[in-house]
């Protein structure tokens, strides 16, 4: 236990490393089931029809984007699949980016910009824009983030305010997240929200579920899979799955290891 | 009136979106005036996000024009910060440099510079983290439960162990927090009404 | 294995980061400061184009107006200038008095729903759980009531069901770090060596 003690921590490094990455090289396939917050979501997403509008508000940035985008990319996917029209904006500006990639990926597959889909671009202002964005559509965005006039689009017909939207779903990985989407638009608007979060944020955001404040939410990577095995697409957060339980299973061990040595080590000390 | 006047700017436009929240109906010209404010609010945010970039250009440049030792990384920051400009407003962003810039090198900065916490967690966990008392064992074990629980190799070792971590999400972890949003949201209004009524003044700083 | 640039520049961002975890290097601080760059630069960028697209172009099309706000923000760079870096206190001011009245909106949203969603019939063990652990963790925060036996009781159930959030948070916390490990490996062992298929 001395020598575990005094072991180099870069050595639990390599450890870490090696486990997370033995399952990408090597899947091991352990299935895992759909969690009660994914499959609400998911129901409420399959509820829309083809010609409805939603908004997809892309709120998070380059620092937590592996754990949360893959959720965006999933359900908008799904929403493309489903032939829902989808209007994106963000409130983080990092946003605009992934939702341009997310945008550039189905204008291969055949999709229209302006008629299948928008990106509207970034506002500052965090909850400021959002409430302001939420009263007049048009007024914060005179033109999407290519330069084209908002009249001049055929899918921002007849939107004028956050109330024309069938549902709102947004990514976060901070502020603003479901509470400042909830304060905003949820509580004054009453449109549906469906919120993805990284899966820090996911325990504090459950309490706007059991609340109804939130018509579903996912967490993290996990809800990326869950999301993926529910709709019936297979992505990465699917594969990488096998990577999160080992992880999972190494810090588990490290804990266990450092409690044990903690214990001893006070055995010792009382008997001196 | 260096401080009188921004805390009358503050008060006022709080008011205004105040009286046009709670009295949309009753004072329609208050509901119009907060709608124009909050618009003016997102034009001022997007002014001071140059203001992060205004400082770091003044510190970094005294840094390079009076060759600081290691000038060189505030001649990397300046020139890298110089090109994502002039590739975003510029050469646009379906440029092949804006690509470049933001996802193979942005993109995977952010990234692996975030993910270096996992395994300072790693290293905590053996270290750091011991059951010392009943609170930190429960917190412990809470964690544990989580870890196996949402994990697809803890369903597969225990069917309890997912049904364990649910239970554990939605009643203990739901009652805790539902409390500390219940504590913020009254913190948040208390401190709203004083920076609105001028009794918290740290935002106007020093003299 | 790739042998695009723009995958070798990722890679040896990504790789230069990780460098860290050997020791503190001045590699990494380099990336480091060029991650600061490009992530200032990119806030130059839309901080730009908002200002142009929401605040200039409308102006000039009729909406006069709007010279207010932009006069606004330009006055926040006069904290620059020490004689009149007082006046950089009137936009932030603006945005403090708007962002304050706005947040107000969390007395419906996170007090009075959360409180009527606490209020649920005792039908089941687990809703008696969950009103009990909202009203003792709230105990615990009630730091100016007499001190009695019921109030310390209360406060230490609350500890507990506070201690189990914060389990929850850990799992979560450990759980989310991981996956931005496994993006960073899917990016570096599957786009440039092509080891994951």
């Amino acid at each position: 236990m001395d020598f575990l003690m005094r072991l180099d921590r870069r050595w639990l490094y390599l450890i870490v490393f090696a486990v997370v990455l033995w399952p990408l090289v090597l899947p091991l396939g352990i299935p895992f089931r759909v969690s009660p917050g994914t499959m609400e979501a998911y129901k409420v997403l399959d509820a829309l029809k083809p010609g409805d509008t939603v908004l997809m508000s892309i709120d998070y940035s380059v620092g937590g984007s592996p754990d949360i985008d893959p959720q965006a990319q999933a359900v908008f996917r799904y929403l493309m699949k489903k032939n829902v029209k989808v209007v994106m904006v963000a409130f983080v500006d990092q946003g605009v980016q992934f939702a341009e990639k997310m945008i550039r990926e189905q204008e291969k597959l055949g999709k229209k910009y302006g008629e299948d889909f928008v990106n509207l671009g970034f506002v500052a202002g965090v909850e400021v824009a959002i409430s302001a964005f939420a009263e007049n559509v048009p007024k914060v965005f005179p033109k999407d983030n290519r330069g084209n006039s908002i009249d001049s689009l055929p899918i921002m017909k007849g939107i004028t305010s956050v109330k024309d939207f069938k549902l709102v779903t947004e990514f976060a990985t901070g502020i603003p997240g479901p509470a400042e989407w909830i304060r905003q638009v949820g509580t004054k608007y009453k449109v549906p929200i469906v919120s993805g979060v990284v899966t820090v944020m996911y325990p504090q955001s459950l309490p706007y579920v059991q609340s109804k404040q939130l018509a579903g939410l996912m967490g993290g990577l996990r809800g990326a899979a869950e999301f993926e095995k529910v709709s019936n697409t297979r992505g990465m957060a699917t594969a990488a799955m096998d990577a999160q339980s080992m992880g999972h299973l190494a810090i588990i061990l490290f804990i266990i290891l450092g409690n044990i040595a903690y214990q001893m080590e006070k055995r010792r000390q009382v008997k001196k | 009136m260096r401080r009188e006047l921004p805390m009358l700017v503050a008060g006022l436009s709080g008011l205004i979106v105040l009286l046009g929240f709670f009295f949309e109906n009753l004072l329609p010209w208050a509901f119009n005036w907060s709608k124009e404010l909050t618009a003016w609010g997102t034009i001022v945010s997007a002014f001071a996000m140059g203001l992060a970039a205004a400082n770091l250009i003044l510190i970094h440049g005294k840094r390079l024009t009076f060759k600081n030792p290691n000038w060189y990384n505030s001649a990397a920051l300046l020139l890298s910060m110089a090109l994502m400009v002039y590739a975003g407003i510029f050469a646009g962003q379906k440029s092949y440099l804006w690509k470049l810039l933001f996802d193979n090198l942005m993109a995977p900065l952010g990234n692996a510079m975030f993910s270096l916490l996992i395994f300072f967690i790693a290293s905590a966990s053996f270290r750091a983290f011991r059951a010392r008392n009943v609170e930190a064992t429960i917190l412990l074990i809470a964690g544990v439960l989580v870890l196996l629980g949402r994990a697809p190799v803890g369903e597969m070792i225990s069917s309890y162990f997912p049904v364990g971590a649910d239970w554990l999400m939605n009643v203990p972890n739901v009652a805790g927090n539902r409390a500390i949003l219940i504590g913020a949201a009254v913190g948040t209004v208390a401190t709203g009404l004083r920076l609105l009524l001028g009794i918290d003044r740290s935002y106007l700083g020093g003299e | 294995m790739s042998w695009e640039f723009a995958t070798w520049l990722a890679a040896i961002a990504t790789l230069a980061i990780y460098s860290f975890l050997y020791s503190p290097n001045k590699i990494f601080t380099f990336f480091e400061h060029v991650y600061v760059g490009v992530g200032a630069g990119y806030g130059i960028v839309f901080g730009y184009n908002a200002i142009v697209r929401q605040g200039w172009e409308p102006m000039l099309k009729g909406k006069w107006i709007l010279i207010i706000p932009m006069i606004l923000g330009l006055l926040l760079f006069t904290r620059f200038i020490k004689s009149i870096s007082w006046v950089s206190r009137l936009p932030l001011a603006f945005l403090v008095g708007l962002g304050a009245a706005l947040s107000m909106k969390a007395i419906e949203s996170d007090f009075l729903v959360q409180i009527r969603a606490t209020m649920i019939p005792w039908s089941s063990l687990n809703n008696i759980l969950l009103v009990l652990g909202t009203v003792t963790a709230l105990t615990y925060f009630f730091f100016t009531f007499p001190d009695s036996k019921v109030v310390r009781s209360g406060a230490l159930a609350g500890r507990w069901f506070l201690m189990a959030a914060f389990g929850a948070a850990f799992g979560n916390a450990v759980m989310g770090r991981i996956s931005l490990l496994i993006g960073e490996l899917q990016f570096l062992f599957k786009d440039w060596i092509h080891l994951i298929h």
